[in-house]
């Protein structure tokens, strides 16, 4: 009896292992997509890194309820989406409070002038401006060069679906940007 | 800025360029190690699930062997006690009684050879209660030949009416006995009780 409980449990124990070899796998693998799936929605390098775990302590704590290990990626990036957007949310509330009491600071340092930092900043203004929808289409899109199904995987739609997202995210963002060439914020 | 200069210039190939270009940027060296070291704390917190279940398996299989294993004890102990409380109601063979204890004569019943309607025998209701007539009542003992010859008489008197001259005939020794002489009693007298002599008027 003690004999087989034993061999019962070092099989489970083993399994276990087994458990925690894949997620150090899938660890090794996502970790780049899950800050840069952060980083799409905060653009704050820290704050990307600080979700980007917090989405892996979760995914460490349900991992073994996940059936379909295939569809980690998916689930991890469902995941540091949701838990990117609250941390946007609640960053924007405290920035709004510090804003009240802030001094007024200068517009511009000497680096914002850089035509390529300038030309980001624009293209992550015309980002926020889409609905979150059409935004998880598009960073997506633009990490690691994911295709339409992948896209689709990812976020668990249909590829026309995300083709129909992807045509509305990119007419509007030439829209807006076209709009801000043609008018230039004043410095 | 020049794939912006114009409107046709800012096509979907330079929007995606751009944007890989604005997404690609790599988490700092320490974010592996820091995602790790939280996972193991997690892990370190939060013990396997499996170690869970063995233990409770383990401990719910002690559990039930010590109930099984105690009710097994107590049947035995009860099934002991009741053997030792049937054995010396039973009639040693030999026609000798091995064991001390008063011999039952009592012709009234035909009771003198079986067990004492003790209490010993009936099944308790309790779990733990021990026969009680072990302790509060007498064994009755009987030779084997005695519970023999008993056995017979009733049998005898229940089926055919006893012939006395035969028996007479039978045990001339029993006829030989004459009967006893007229019993004579003494009359009985009072003596009226009195203070002795010596201890009355003593006083001073």
């Amino acid at each position: 009896m003690h004999e087989y409980v034993g061999r019962l449990a070092d099989g489970l124990v083993a399994v276990d292992d087994d458990v925690e070899r894949e997620f150090e796998t899938r660890l090794a693998e996502s970790s780049t997509l899950a800050f840069r799936v952060a980083f799409g929605v905060l653009r704050q390098r820290q704050d990307a890194e600080d979700v980007a775990q917090e989405a892996f302590v979760k995914a460490y704590r349900c991992f073994r309820q996940l059936r379909d290990r295939d569809r980690f990626r998916a689930w991890l990036v469902r995941m540091t989406w949701r838990l990117a957007l609250d941390r946007q949310r609640s960053n924007r509330r405290r920035a709004t409070r510090e804003l009240e009491h802030a001094t007024p600071t200068p517009a511009a340092n000497a680096a914002d002038t850089i035509v390529a930092q300038e030309r980001t900043a624009q293209l992550w203004q015309a980002i926020d401006r889409l609905s979150d929808k059409l935004r998880a289409v598009t960073i997506l899109a633009g990490i690691e060069g994911h295709d339409l199904r992948e896209v689709a995987l990812l976020l668990n739609l249909p590829e026309g679906t995300v083709k129909s997202r992807l045509f509305l995210a990119r007419r509007q963002l030439k829209e807006q940007l076209q709009w801000t060439i043609t008018n230039p914020p004043r410095r | 800025m020049d794939d912006h200069e114009s409107a046709e210039a800012l096509t979907d190939a330079a929007l995606d360029r751009d944007l890989e270009a604005a997404l690609a940027v790599d988490p700092s060296p320490e974010f592996g190690v820091r995602v790790r070291t939280r996972v193991q704390s997690e892990r370190d917190a939060a013990p396997s699930p499996w170690r869970w279940r063995i233990m409770a398996a383990a401990a719910c299989v002690a559990i039930i062997a010590l109930v099984v294993g105690t009710s097994r004890q107590d049947r035995a102990r009860v099934a002991r006690e009741e053997s030792t409380v049937r054995r010396p109601a039973t009639v040693t063979s030999g026609g000798q009684d091995t064991r001390p204890g008063p011999v039952a004569q009592d012709s009234t019943a035909g009771q003198a050879f079986r067990p004492a309607p003790t209490t010993a025998f009936r099944k308790s209701t309790g779990r733990r209660s021990r026969p009680r007539a072990a302790v509060g009542e007498p064994e009755l003992l009987i030779a084997a030949g005695e519970a023999r010859a008993l056995r017979q008489l009733f049998s005898n008197a229940r089926t055919a009416p006893i012939d006395l001259p035969s028996l007479q005939e039978a045990a001339p020794a029993i006829a030989a006995l004459q009967p006893p002489s007229e019993i004579a009693f003494p009359p009985i007298t009072f003596e009226p009780i009195g203070p002795a002599p010596a201890e009355e008027g003593d006083r001073q």
